[in-house]
C-alpha cells in the first residue's frame, strides 16, 4: 500500500511537471513552424482524409509519402486530420490507404510551399467490419451487432464514470444511485450479466448490488465497443446481456516523448477533473515503448434544480503505466492500473424501516441540510481496484499465440453511518471485502485454412478469492475456480456473406466457508456449462448489411445471490439469499440490418431473449421485524423471462448539418406471473443535430443541440412508489478546435428541469442534478519528436 | 527458433515480475469483529409522581439472528388509571455488556425519543401522552427521562410505540420518521 501511495504522489508530480511543460510545449509547437519557414527547404504536409460516400472523417487511415532518399508517413485521427511536417523539398509518392478503401495514390511534389489536401477514399465493393480495422488481424466476433465510441466520442465526454459515458449509445442505459454511481445495461440488463474485458482481461470486481459502480477510469480507453449479444465464447461466461471492450491507447513510436491534458470543470458539484499522460520510446530502441497515465477528480454536493444533494462528493485517484517492448514478429507488454475512489452516499437515502421509507417518498423534498461542501461523511464506499497483465504474443508461420497473465485485487469498504460521532469519525469499515483474482488466457489464431476459414482456440483459467471482514454480514469467505475453453472459426465469402460458429465449455467451482455463526462445515459448488455463438452476415449490393446472430450464455448464481442475509440500507428492505439457485442460461437473437446511402445512415436492431432460471430480487409481500422496526422481506428467486426490444438509429448529414436520431425499447416479462420485470428500462427517442459553423485548416467551430426524451415505465409489478413521470432534457454543446487543441462548452439539462428516473434508486428521495456547465480542454502535447 | 528464445525468455521474466507482484495473502481468519452498536435491550422504568414506592419496570428484549437484532420478548407495561409517573429510558448492549443511554445523551442533538400511544378500538389517542420529555442544548426534545400521563379513568388498553430516531446529515425534527432508525419497538399497554 505504501508503494501504491508513494507511486500516486510521483503521478501527481508528473501531471505538475507535465503542466508546466504545457507552456513550453506550445512556445515549441509555434517554434517548429516558424523554422520550417525560415530554412526554406523544409515543408510539411497535412490534410483531412474522408469517406466518399458519407463524407464522414475516416480515422485510421495511412499516409505515406516515398520519396527517393526519405519516406514519411502519418495516420489521421478521429477527425481525420494528419500532418507530416520537416518534410525535405522534393518528388513523393503519395499513397493513401484505409482497410475497406481503394488506395489512393498520386505524384507530389513539394517545392514551394507547405501543402494542404483533402483527401477522398471510396469504399471497395466488399465493406469489412469496423472492429477489423482496429485490429488488422483475427477480429472477434464479426456478426456480432456492436456500438462503439472512438477517441473523439470519448473526449467529447470526458469527466464522467464509465456507465455515463457510455450512456445513450443506442440501447444502454444505466442503473444509478445518484450521479456518481452509474453501472451500465444493455437491453435492461446489468451488473454480473455484463462482461467488461479491460485490455483483453475480464474486469473482476465487486459487482454485488446496484450500488457499486465499475472500477475503471474511463481516461484510460482510447475506444469503448460494446457488443449487444450473449456472447461467452472468447472470454468466458456470465455475458448474458453482453460485452464492453475497454480498449487502452496503443503505445506509440512516432514522437520520443509526447503528452497529453485532459481538464475539465464542472459547474453542478463544482467538479475538476484533470487527466494527464506522457507517452514516448526509448531513444535508438524504438520498439521499447512506454506510457505512464494519472487521473484526479475531485466533487461535491451536487445540486438539483431546487436543492443540494447533502454528502453526494467524490474523489477519484487513478494512475496507470504500461511498458512494450516489440521486437520483430513478437511483442510483451505490461501494464498496471490502479483505480482508487472514496465516495459519499446521499444521506437521504440512508433511513431506516418501511415507514421512514413511506415517509422520504411523501416529502416533496429531502430534508438533508441544504449545503454544498466537498467533505465525505459516513454513509461512504472506499474502494480500491489493481489491475496488473501480462500480454506477451508470437507471429508464427502458423498464426499468432497469445498469452495473457493478469491479477486484479478488489478492496471495497463500506461504512454505514454509526450511532454516535464519536464512531462515525473512526474510518472503520462495517463492511470490508477483499477480492484477488488471478487469471490466464492462452489463445492460438491461426492463419487462415482453405482460403476462407479463420478463427482461434484458447484456454481460460481463473481463481478468485473473496474474504470479508467488519461488523456487517454480506458475502461470505469464498474461493472460485474456472477453467474453460473455446474454438471459434469463421467462414468468408467476401462477395456476398460470411458466417461464424464458436463453442465454449467452462466447469467452475465454488467453495464458500459460513461465518462461525451460521455453520462450519464449507459448502461446495460446481457447475457445467456449454455456451455457443453463431451468426450470418449478408451484404447486400455496397449500401447495406444484414446480420443475424444467436448466442447463448450462462451465468452461475453469484455469492450475495446464494448466501446474502440482512438489512440493505437506503433501499429499506431485508435481502435473503437462496443457496439452491441454479445457474441461469440464457438464448438471444439479435439482428441488425444496416444502411448507408449517400448523406444517410440508417440501423435498426431488434432482438428478442429467452432467460431460463432468471434471478432476481422478489419482494415476496412479508416483513421482518428487527431492532430497527419493520423490513419488506425480498427473496432471490429463479423464473423463466422473455426479453424483447428494439434499437434504431439513424443519421443525415447535410453540408455543415449533422442530425442524428436515436430510439430504444425494451420489455421484460416474468413468464412465471405473467407479470413485469423490475428496474427495466422505458423507451426513450433522443434528437441531436450538429452544425459546423466554420472549418479551416487550423480553426473549427461545432455547435450541437441535443433533445432526450425519457417516457415513463408503465410496465411495472411491485414498487414502493410508482415509476416517476416521462421527462426530457435539453444539452447543448460548443466545440472549437485550434489545431490539435480541442475546447468545449457544454451545458447539460439547460431548462434546470426537475425530475427523476426510473433506474435511480435515489429516486425515492431526491431529484435528479439540474443544470451543468462543463468545460473540456483537450491538449496533446509533442514534446520530443525523433528527428529534433 | 531464435523468436521461440526471445519468446520464453520474455515469458519467463514476465511471470517471474509477475510473481513477485503478489502480494501477501489476506487474513484467512473469517471469523468477524462484534457490532459494537448493537442495541438488545431497552428498559422504561416508570415512577408514580405522587407515589415514590409505585414503580414500574418492564423491559424489551431482542435477540441475534445472523448479524441482526429481532425482538425476542416484550413486558406488558400496567399502568394505573388517572395516575402520572416520571419516566426513565435506557438502552443496552448485552452482547457487549454495556449500556448505551449515556452515548445517547452525550451525542443528544442527534438523537430524538418519539413515544406513540395508539389506543385498541374504542379507546382514545390521548389515553396516554408523553409530555416533559428533557431536551438537548438546542432545546430540542431528547426523550431519554419524560413525564407519562395516562388520561384513561377506565380499563383500556393499547401500544406505546418507542423511536429512537437518528440525526446525522438532516436537521433534528420531532417527527416518528424523520433521519434514520436506531430503534423501534413497540410495548404492550394495559390500563386498570
Amino acid at each position: 500500500m505504501r508503494l501504491c501511495d508513494f507511486l500516486i504522489s510521483i503521478a501527481t508530480m508528473l501531471q505538475v511537471i507535465i503542466l508546466i511543460s504545457l507552456f513550453f510545449g506550445i512556445q515549441s509547437l509555434s517554434a517548429q513552424s516558424k523554422s520550417t519557414a525560415l530554412i526554406g527547404k523544409e515543408y510539411s504536409f497535412s490534410g483531412h482524409v474522408f469517406d466518399g460516400d458519407s463524407a464522414k472523417e475516416l480515422w485510421g487511415a495511412t499516409i505515406i509519402l516515398l520519396g527517393k532518399e526519405n519516406s514519411f508517413y502519418a495516420i489521421s485521427d478521429s477527425l481525420g486530420s494528419f500532418s507530416i511536417h520537416k518534410i525535405p523539398q522534393g518528388d513523393y509518392k503519395l499513397v493513401v490507404t484505409h482497410v475497406g478503401y481503394e488506395p489512393y495514390e498520386q505524384i507530389f511534389h513539394l517545392h514551394h510551399e507547405s501543402v494542404y489536401k483533402k483527401i477522398i477514399l471510396h469504399q471497395v465493393a466488399c465493406q469489412l467490419h469496423e472492429i477489423e480495422i482496429k485490429e488488422e488481424r483475427y477480429a472477434g466476433e464479426l456478426t456480432q451487432v456492436t456500438t462503439s465510441l472512438g477517441r473523439d466520442e470519448l473526449t467529447q465526454k470526458r469527466g464522467f464514470g464509465l456507465g455515463e459515458t457510455l450512456k445513450n449509445l443506442p440501447g444502454i442505459t444505466t442503473i444509478n444511485l445518484g450521479s456518481a454511481i452509474s453501472k451500465p445495461m444493455i437491453h435492461g440488463l446489468s451488473g454480473n450479466r455484463i462482461l467488461i474485458i479491460n485490455g483483453g482481461l475480464r474486469q473482476e470486481g465487486q459487482q454485488w448490488g446496484n450500488d457499486h459502480a465499475p472500477e475503471i477510469d474511463p481516461f484510460v480507453a482510447d475506444s469503448i465497443a460494446v457488443i449487444k449479444g450473449a456472447s461467452s465464447v472468447r472470454y468466458g461466461p456470465d455475458a448474458l446481456a453482453g460485452v464492453i471492450l475497454v480498449e487502452p491507447r496503443r503505445l506509440q513510436k512516432e514522437q520520443l516523448i509526447r503528452s497529453e491534458i485532459h481538464l475539465v470543470g464542472m459547474t453542478n458539484g463544482q467538479q475538476g477533473t484533470s487527466s494527464m499522460l506522457l507517452e514516448g520510446f526509448v531513444y535508438r530502441f524504438p520498439s521499447l515503448q512506454w506510457r505512464l497515465q494519472g487521473t484526479m477528480s475531485k466533487a461535491g454536493n451536487f445540486h438539483t434544480p431546487n436543492y443540494y444533494l447533502y454528502n453526494t462528493g467524490f474523489e477519484e485517484k487513478n494512475f496507470s503505466y504500461h511498458v512494450g517492448y516489440f521486437p520483430k514478429n513478437l511483442g510483451v507488454e505490461v501494464f498496471y492500473s490502479q483505480f482508487n475512489t472514496t465516495l459519499g452516499i446521499f444521506s437521504g437515502a440512508h433511513i431506516g424501516n418501511i415507514e421512514d421509507l413511506k415517509y422520504a417518498i411523501s416529502l416533496q423534498r429531502p430534508q438533508t441540510f441544504d449545503v454544498f461542501d466537498y467533505r465525505i461523511r459516513r454513509p461512504m464506499q472506499r474502494v480500491e481496484h489493481e489491475l496488473f497483465r501480462i500480454k506477451s504474443w508470437w507471429k508464427t508461420s502458423l498464426g499468432r499465440l497469445e498469452l495473457l497473465v493478469g491479477r486484479q485485487f478488489n478492496d471495497r469498504a463500506e461504512l454505514d453511518v454509526r450511532r454516535t460521532a464519536e464512531q462515525n469519525s473512526i474510518l472503520y469499515p462495517d463492511l470490508h471485502f477483499k477480492l484477488t483474482t488471478h487469471s490466464t488466457d492462452f489463445v492460438f489464431e491461426h492463419k487462415p485454412f482453405l482460403y476462407h476459414f479463420s478463427g482461434a482456440i484458447g484456454l481460460n483459467y481463473l481463481t478468485q478469492k473473496n474474504t470479508w471482514d467488519g461488523t456487517r454480514y454480506f458475502i461470505p469467505f469464498y474461493t472460485l475456480q474456472n477453467l474453460g475453453f473455446f474454438v471459434h472459426e469463421k467462414y468468408k465469402r467476401c462477395q456476398h456473406w460470411e458466417a461464424e460458429m464458436g463453442l465454449r465449455y467452462d466447469v467452475r467451482y465454488l467453495d464458500v466457508i459460513l461465518p462461525r455463526t451460521e455453520s462450519e462445515a464449507p459448502l461446495y459448488y460446481s457447475f457445467r456449462n456449454l455456451s455457443f455463438t453463431s451468426g450470418i452476415q449478408f451484404f447486400i449490393g455496397n449500401k447495406a448489411t444484414w446480420k443475424h446472430h444467436l448466442g447463448s450464455a450462462w451465468r452461475a448464481p453469484q455469492a450475495n445471490e446464494l448466501f446474502s442475509n440482512g438489512i440493505h440500507h437506503g433501499a429499506a428492505s431485508f435481502e435473503v439469499g437462496n443457496r439452491n439457485l441454479k445457474a441461469e442460461r440464457g438464448f438471444k437473437y439479435i439482428s441488425m440490418l444496416q444502411f448507408t446511402e449517400k448523406n444517410l445512415q440508417f440501423e435498426l436492431s431488434p432482438y428478442i431473449q429467452w432467460i431460463h432460471n432468471f434471478i432476481f430480487l422478489n419482494p415476496t409481500g412479508r416483513f421482518v421485524q428487527t431492532v430497527r422496526g419493520g423490513f419488506p422481506l425480498f427473496e432471490y428467486q429463479q423464473v423463466n423471462a422473455f426479453w424483447s426490444g428494439t434499437d434504431v438509429s439513424v443519421s443525415h448529414s447535410h453540408k455543415a448539418l449533422t442530425n442524428i436520431c436515436k430510439f430504444m425499447y425494451v420489455r421484460a416479462e416474468n413468464l412465471f406471473l405473467r407479470k413485469p420485470l423490475p428496474l427495466v428500462p422505458s423507451w426513450r427517442v433522443s434528437l441531436k443535430s450538429n452544425y459546423r459553423f466554420f472549418e479551416t485548416k487550423n480553426y473549427r467551430l461545432i455547435a450541437g443541440v441535443e433533445l432526450l426524451h425519457v417516457a415513463k415505465q408503465n410496465r411495472w409489478y411491485i414498487d414502493f412508489a410508482p415509476p416517476p413521470p416521462a421527462y426530457q432534457l435539453l444539452n447543448v454543446e460548443f466545440t472549437f478546435y485550434f489545431k490539435q487543441i480541442r475546447a468545449s462548452l457544454e451545458i447539460r439539462n439547460v431548462f434546470n428541469t426537475s425530475y427523476r428516473d426510473y433506474l435511480d434508486r435515489l429516486r425515492y428521495y431526491a431529484d435528479e442534478v439540474g443544470r451543468n456547465f462543463i468545460f473540456r480542454l483537450h491538449v496533446p502535447l509533442n514534446l520530443l519528436s525523433p528527428n529534433a | 527458433m531464435k523468436n521461440f528464445r526471445k519468446f520464453s525468455v520474455c515469458l519467463i521474466g514476465g511471470l517471474l515480475w509477475f510473481s513477485s507482484c503478489k502480494k501477501d495473502e489476506h487474513d484467512h481468519d473469517h471469523s468477524h469483529k462484534h457490532d459494537n452498536e448493537l442495541i438488545t435491550r431497552v428498559t422504561i422504568r416508570l415512577q408514580n409522581v405522587s407515589n415514590a414506592n409505585d414503580t414500574i419496570l418492564v423491559a424489551w428484549k431482542g435477540k441475534m439472528m445472523g448479524n441482526v437484532v429481532v425482538p425476542d420478548k416484550t413486558d406488558t407495561l400496567s399502568l394505573g388509571a388517572s395516575k402520572l409517573y416520571n419516566g426513565r429510558i435506557r438502552f443496552f448492549d448485552d452482547v457487549n455488556s454495556k449500556e448505551i443511554t449515556s452515548e445517547i445523551e452525550r451525542e443528544s442533538k442527534e438523537h430524538l425519543l418519539y413515544y406513540t400511544y395508539t389506543p385498541v378500538s374504542g379507546g382514545n389517542a390521548s389515553d396516554v401522552v408523553v409530555e416533559g420529555r428533557n431536551t438537548d442544548p438546542d432545546g430540542k426534545p431528547l426523550g431519554t427521562t419524560f413525564r407519562l400521563r395516562v388520561n384513561a379513568s377506565s380499563v383500556t388498553s393499547g401500544t406505546l410505540k418507542v423511536d429512537l430516531r437518528h440525526f446525522s446529515g438532516t436537521a433534528k425534527q420531532d417527527n416518528p420518521n424523520a433521519g434514520s432508525s436506531d430503534f423501534s419497538g413497540v410495548f404492550p399497554v394495559l390500563i386498570r
